[in-house]
């Protein structure tokens, strides 16, 4: 199974989707770096010497950017699954189905040598979806955790323990999530290694669609066989 | 399958692997890391006594799991000793200042760290005198302050240049001979005697004591930069938030629980 340049492509991500995952991935990365240098190593931060105190200052101002930033970029994703028709087409197919327990235990057994080739899944697979909604479920908890910390003032020390250790245990999750769940299955997977382009320009090969999302493939080369021949028609229909 | 990698010239391979390699040992250190700090990293010294092989009723029986430190566990500077380098502690001693329940606290924790002279010798206008961090035990200039914040084993201390350019420590002119002396003779003496010898011990300390922000503040008395703070935190010792509350409020308002003997008044004007 192999591929040339001129292979043909598929829409993976839209301009939207793309733009999104930009902003989200910057902030989250700016949280991480300034977030766990709280956590820091003692020697580390004495290197900083004297310049440590200004460091800090603008960790936590940049900290503080960063949450809003990506707070944003959540509400955004929440209005645009439920109210533009590419968002809800997205959701729609990100939903968890039965069928996402099938292809699991495919899948798996594909890996281990059970089964001779991968189940076709479809537009997502099952682990992509369980990432997708972490993504909820880890943005609620920073998100609402991290303004309370904001907001202390108005707090009792008991509820901003709890906040703390939430942000935190949250943060180091969701750190390890992105490492090894994502990172490294994504760029470091040998069909697209040393990078999946898909984030940049939105694109996924017709070879890697066959192999990974086996059923969105079909049903999309159906949708352009249908949509060919429906043009072909109404061109036929305006000659006649 | 195949992709761009293999399609790529050997040498740009190389480097394309090479940095690959690179970002992954990167991102799985820290991945290893954020597993130390979650599961095995002491958040912090509690000071507690290592009680590994006792028992929990072993501990209580020997008071194992007791601390031991201060309860704060920040008054490194009272175990070091500061009374050992000045004489005026050995009757005044380790928490000199009493008199004055709202800025007692902030006064008798720079003890620790700035000569009593500091602020009880008011030097005239004509004094050239510098301040310098002594080493506690040997008396040497510290080149560079390490360590806890006010703990540096060192003691900020006021040093007058003559005008030969020797300097003199401003207490060196105090009758130590005479001091000790006194102290070991004190309980002969009647109460117009120790009032007369207490009058020529103190006979160079100021009235009226150098106050607070008269070196917290932009130009105060002492340069904060020369004594080895980094520009930072010296702008903090002159314009933080505690340095600014000092300069700004003459008078200090505390919440009355820790003023019990006011509360009592209170209920006692009560009818």
């Amino acid at each position: 199974m192999s591929h040339s340049k001129n292979e043909r492509s598929f829409v993976r991500l839209t301009k939207s989707q793309r733009i999104q995952h930009v902003i989200l991935f910057v902030s989250t990365g700016l949280l991480i770096l300034t977030g766990f240098m709280l956590m820091g190593e003692r020697w580390v931060i004495e290197m900083f010497g004297s310049a440590g105190d200004t460091i800090f200052y603008w960790r936590g101002i940049v900290h503080r950017i960063a949450g809003v930033s990506v707070t944003l970029v959540c509400l955004y994703h929440l209005g645009y699954v439920v109210l533009q028709a590419e968002g809800r087409s997205w959701i729609k197919d990100m939903l968890p189905r039965m069928s996402d327990a099938t292809f699991a235990v495919q899948n798996v057994s594909y890996m281990l040598g059970f089964r001779e080739a991968r189940p076709k899944m479809e537009r997502f697979t099952y682990l992509e979806k369980v990432e997708y909604f972490s993504v909820y479920f880890g943005m609620f908890i920073v998100i609402v955790t991290g303004t309370m910390m904001w907001t202390e003032q108005y707090w009792p020390k008991f509820w901003l323990d709890i906040a703390d250790t939430f942000h935190l245990g949250e943060a180091t999750l969701a750190a390890l999530a992105i490492i090894i769940g994502h990172i490294f299955s994504v760029h470091y997977n040998p069909h697209v290694y040393p990078m999946n382009k898909a984030f940049i320009d939105g694109k996924i090969s017709e070879s890697m669609m066959k192999e990974e999302h086996g059923l969105w493939y079909e049903r999309e080369l159906e949708r352009l066989a249908t949509e060919k021949a429906e043009a072909t028609s109404e061109g036929n229909g305006d000659n006649a | 399958m195949h992709n761009h990698h293999t399609d790529m010239p050997p040498f740009k391979r190389l480097l394309v692997d090479i940095l690959m390699a690179s970002i992954f040992i990167l991102l799985a250190g820290f991945a290893l890391w954020l597993l130390w700090i979650t599961f095995f990293r002491a958040t912090f010294d509690t000071g507690l006594v290592s009680s590994s092989d006792q028992t929990a009723l072993e501990q209580i029986a020997t008071g194992a799991g007791i601390s031991r430190e201060h309860f704060h566990n920040v008054d490194q500077a009272v175990l070091e000793g500061a009374e050992s380098i000045s004489l005026c502690l050995k009757c005044h001693g380790n928490y000199p200042h009493s008199k004055a329940p709202d800025v007692r606290a902030f006064l008798n924790a720079h003890a620790f760290f700035t000569a009593c002279e500091t602020c009880h010798i008011r030097p005239t206008e004509s004094d050239h005198i510098v301040y310098k961090w002594l080493n506690k035990k040997t008396g040497m200039e510290l080149s560079r302050l390490e360590g806890k914040p006010g703990s540096y084993g060192a003691m900020i201390v006021p040093i007058k240049v003559a005008e030969d350019g020797i300097g003199r420590r401003l207490d060196e002119s105090a009758d130590k001979a005479f001091i000790e002396e006194y102290l070991s003779l004190r309980a002969t003496f009647n109460a117009d005697q120790q009032a007369e010898a207490k009058v020529r011990i103190h006979k160079e300390i100021s009235q009226k004591p150098i106050f607070c922000d008269e070196c917290h503040t932009k130009n105060g008395l002492l340069n904060f930069r020369s004594l080895l703070y980094s520009p930072v935190v010296a702008n903090r010792l002159e314009t933080g938030e505690v340095a600014s509350m000092i300069t700004k409020y003459s008078k200090f308002y505390l919440p009355t629980m820790f003023d019990p003997a006011s509360r009592t008044r209170g209920r006692r004007n009560t009818p």
